[in-house]
């Protein structure tokens, strides 16, 4: 155990010595409920982002890499790392390729109730980013706490994660502090692959809603409406989904395009 | 003479006959206890427990890594479709029902009735 706490650790330390800022809605379906001890999860993704601001685009790869550990069966820490890189940028808005500020967060379980026809799983979550790269323009943490709840009746899922996010918390008196608060709700359905006993193909609608108050100058409320698919087998999970951008308030300037996320799951 | 030759014809036909036949009961017997004594061993080393909560594959694999994890378990086959976990047990090993349904709260199910009992806890 105490073997398995180090690697994990050394692993993070790793990781960090990588690594810069984080943010991952999107295909989080096992949000109300812990993972086996010991298990260890990977996960890397793929996304193409693109926004505009003032009539210019500014389209962005990122590919943020995530890795789970169960501490115990109550108990997951996780790591989150994200390399990007800037496809276009018309903008003035000056962006590199880089690692961004590692994002280390602890999940806890609060409820979890498991029966013949369902289970039912309800989880808090405290998280920051780290500024160790100093690559953030703020330069700061990015505290994020949280409550999801999971709701597995036979072979449908029902996800709802919620989080409050503390962008460039404590910042200098230059740097714009922000609250955002992220709603997203994950609809799944298990279908069975006839000939492939291991393998299900699980399409997910998600619907995502992010408010951000700024502490000057108004508040932005973005919506996506995400269609998805899965392909889960006991060691690997193969994950696809386009998020529509629905923007409500443009009040950054910034109008938030769509997004293509592709990823896979490693799971030990 | 010709008595003599019928009666060693007979004698050959008959040993024949009962070579063959030898064979045959010999064969049969000895493949059904053979066949026997693998299955009762099997279902000796053998049990199943229902699990309550995994809902995938991923799950499946979860709960396997935990019961692995037991002193004198072989290997387990877990199907979140048929609710239950299959484990094998090594040859001489005494593993208790306690340790069995911790791992599997330790995976984060609920252990339900065990299927079929051991046999070999005498």
């Amino acid at each position: 155990m105490k073997n398995k706490a180090f690697s994990f650790i050394l692993l993070a330390l790793i990781l960090f010595s990588l690594g810069h800022q984080s943010k991952a809605e999107g295909i989080s379906v096992d949000a109300g409920l812990t993972p086996a001890q010991d298990r260890i999860i990977i996960r890397l993704q793929y996304r193409n982002i693109i926004n505009r601001m003032g009539g210019n685009d500014i389209r962005v790869h990122m590919m943020p890499m995530v890795v789970a550990y169960g501490l115990t069966p109550d108990v997951t820490l996780m790591l989150r790392n994200i390399y990007r890189t800037v496809g276009k940028n018309k903008t003035m808005m000056e962006m590199n390729n880089r690692w961004m500020d590692p994002f280390l967060m602890g999940k806890v379980k609060l409820y979890r109730r498991n029966t013949r026809n369902y289970s039912l799983g309800v989880a808090g979550f405290a998280g920051t980013t780290f500024p160790v790269f100093n690559s953030s323009v703020s330069k700061t943490y990015n505290p994020v706490i949280g409550v999801n709840a999971s709701y597995r009746p036979g072979l449908w899922s029902f996800d709802l994660n919620n989080a409050c996010e503390w962008v460039n918390y404590n910042t200098e008196n230059s740097r714009t502090e922000a609250r955002q608060v992220h709603l997203n709700l994950a609809i799944s359905r298990n279908i069975f692959l006839p000939g492939l006993e291991n393998w299900i193909l699980s399409p997910v609608q998600e619907f995502s809603l992010v408010n951000n108050n700024p502490t000057s100058g108004e508040s932005d409320l973005i919506g996506y409406i995400s269609p998805g698919v899965q392909f889960v087998s006991p060691h690997l999970k193969i994950e696809g989904l386009y998020q529509f951008a629905v923007n409500g308030s443009k009040a950054s300037g910034i109008e938030y395009g769509n997004r293509l996320i592709l990823g896979l799951r490693l799971m030990f | 003479m010709k008595q003599t030759r019928l009666k060693l014809t007979v004698i050959a036909i008959l040993l024949i006959l009962s070579a063959n036949s030898t064979e045959t009961f010999a064969e049969i017997p000895y493949h059904q206890t053979d066949t026997t004594e693998q299955d009762s061993a099997k279902q000796e080393r053998v049990v199943s427990y229902e699990v309550f909560g995994m809902d995938c594959p991923g799950c499946q694999s979860a709960l396997e890594k935990q019961v692995n994890k037991i002193d004198g378990v072989a290997g387990s086959k877990a199907s979140f479709k048929k609710k239950l976990v299959e484990i094998e047990f090594k040859p001489d090993a005494n593993v208790s029902d306690k340790e069995i349904e911790k791992r599997i709260k330790k995976a984060n199910f609920t252990p339900g009735k065990k299927i079929k009992p051991k046999n070999n806890e005498e």
